[in-house]
């Protein structure tokens, strides 16, 4: 763990309030800053004041869904080049398609991944 | 209900046993479709028709060769009755089909409704189980319970992909995708991640393989997904201290994989049913209760969809051999 990684802000955009927990949890406990929201649009405010290093968003949100929020992201020169990592359960191809060509750096189907490797894909987003 | 048991009775002894042991009219049945809105049944009674009608109308002609009005009347008669039975059967399709689709978007949602919890909780459970996050002071007894909980969670997680995957090819909604895929890596690392429960039932791995061995086209997870449906079924069902043999070789653009066991097999009577969903061999549910029955139906549908074929072979008490090829991957022109 390198210091300039830890001191960087993740912004956490997921409804299911459990899911923010542990996620919360096991960041902060790895020295990140963490931000959380619970619907798209207040995600999309959140990064747009803060600036976070990265922001790990969920499709399925209310409010505003996961797509929208990137297009907002994206469009708006204060956070274009902040890195996405797409944290849901969707996994049609249709959907990994059109977030990546939204500007997703990576898309992640949380039931196949444990959290340890999403912790090791955001610290290598954080690297690069 | 009854005229159900009667016709298949009908049918059981004009058709024999083999043919009616799949019940001629069960989609029907478990449909709960009317026994004259069965396509099956109203095909049946269209092919009577038809047959008797041509022969009818050949005694008919004879019979009747100065009125030819007659002849003409039964002929505009069964071409009604024909026209009639047809519009039924249309419609009674188009009804098995809604039924169908209401049911596999049933299962669609229900099961990613059901992930959400699912994952909630295995996100929460890896994070209790990581030293990272500080130490359970669980002791034994507890750990087990433990163990039980995460293993339960991943058992329910495994099924409703499965289920998800079920609705997604009875919807035509399952996309492939065609890359280049190492099959010897993904069968090595495949091996290694269920190391433990080889270790667990003691058994002897050989692993065959005849170079060189070529890339071929497929869906990366699902490729993977396949070769660990067969891998844990080989595991699962083998005897303790038993053999597995992986065997692989790329022959005429095809690469081929066998993945071999020396455990329970299936009954002979049973084997024509292994690809159908939510088949189980009922000499593995005496001492296995768990399992879906929807690995190997997926399995064979994703090997098919990708220009592959699959098959095995097996002997009760003996053991089973699951095989598949994939085409291998040539760059487009």
């Amino acid at each position: 763990m390198t210091d300039s990684i830890s001191k960087k802000t993740i912004l956490l955009v997921e409804d299911e309030e459990a899911m923010q927990k542990t996620f919360r949890e096991v960041l902060e406990e790895d020295g990140f800053n963490v931000l959380s929201a619970l619907n798209g649009e207040d995600g999309f405010s959140i990064a747009k004041e803060n600036h976070p290093n990265l922001i790990m968003l969920d499709l399925i949100l209310p409010r505003k869904d996961g797509f929208e929020v990137l297009k907002s992201l994206k469009a708006e020169d204060s956070t274009k080049d902040i890195p996405v990592i797409i944290l849901t359960n969707l996994e049609g191809s249709a959907d990994i398609e059109k977030a990546l060509e939204l500007g997703a750096k990576t898309y992640l189907v949380k039931a196949n991944y444990s959290l340890d490797e999403v912790v090791r894909k955001v610290r290598s987003l954080l690297e690069e | 209900m009854l005229l159900y048991d009667i016709l298949n009775k009908v049918i059981y002894f004009s058709m024999g046993e083999d043919q009616s042991q799949s019940y001629f009219f069960r989609d029907c049945h478990e449909m709960h479709i009317k026994i004259w809105e069965c396509p099956s049944f109203l095909f049946l009674i269209l092919g009577i028709l038809n047959i008797s009608s041509t022969i009818g109308a050949y005694f008919i002609a004879t019979s009747y060769q100065i009125e030819p009005e007659i002849v003409a009347l039964i002929s505009v008669v069964v071409a009604v009755a024909f026209l009639i039975i047809s519009y039924v059967i249309v419609q009674a399709f188009s009804r098995a089909a809604e039924a169908n689709r209401i049911k596999s978007e049933f299962v669609g949602i229900a099961s990613h409704q059901l992930r959400t919890p699912l994952t909630n909780i295995k996100f929460a459970l890896e994070y209790l189980s990581s030293p990272r996050h500080g130490d359970l002071n669980f002791n034994e007894k507890q750990f087990s319970q433990f163990t039980i909980i995460k293993e339960s969670n991943e058992r329910l997680l495994k099924l409703v992909s499965n289920l998800l995957d079920l609705s997604r090819i009875e919807q035509g909604r399952i996309v492939l995708e065609q890359v280049p895929l190492d099959l010897k890596n993904i069968t090595e690392s495949l091996l290694q991640e269920l190391q433990p429960f080889i270790q667990v039932k003691k058994l002897n791995v050989h692993f065959e393989v005849k170079e060189p061995i070529a890339m071929v086209a497929g869906d990366n997870s699902r490729v993977r997904m396949v070769v660990q449906n067969i891998m844990d079924n080989a595991i699962k069902y083998n005897r303790d201290g038993g053999d597995l043999w992986i065997k692989m070789e790329t022959q005429r653009k095809r690469t081929f994989l066998s993945i071999a066991d020396t455990g329970l097999g299936i009954p002979k009577s049973e084997q024509r049913r292994v690809f159908q969903k939510f088949y189980r061999s009922t000499n593995v549910t005496l001492n296995h209760s768990y399992g879906s029955g929807l690995g190997l139906h997926i399995a064979k549908v994703i090997i098919t969809e990708l220009k592959g074929e699959m098959g095995f072979s097996s002997q009760e008490g003996k053991g089973s051999t699951f095989w598949f090829t994939l085409p291998i991957w040539e760059e487009k022109p």
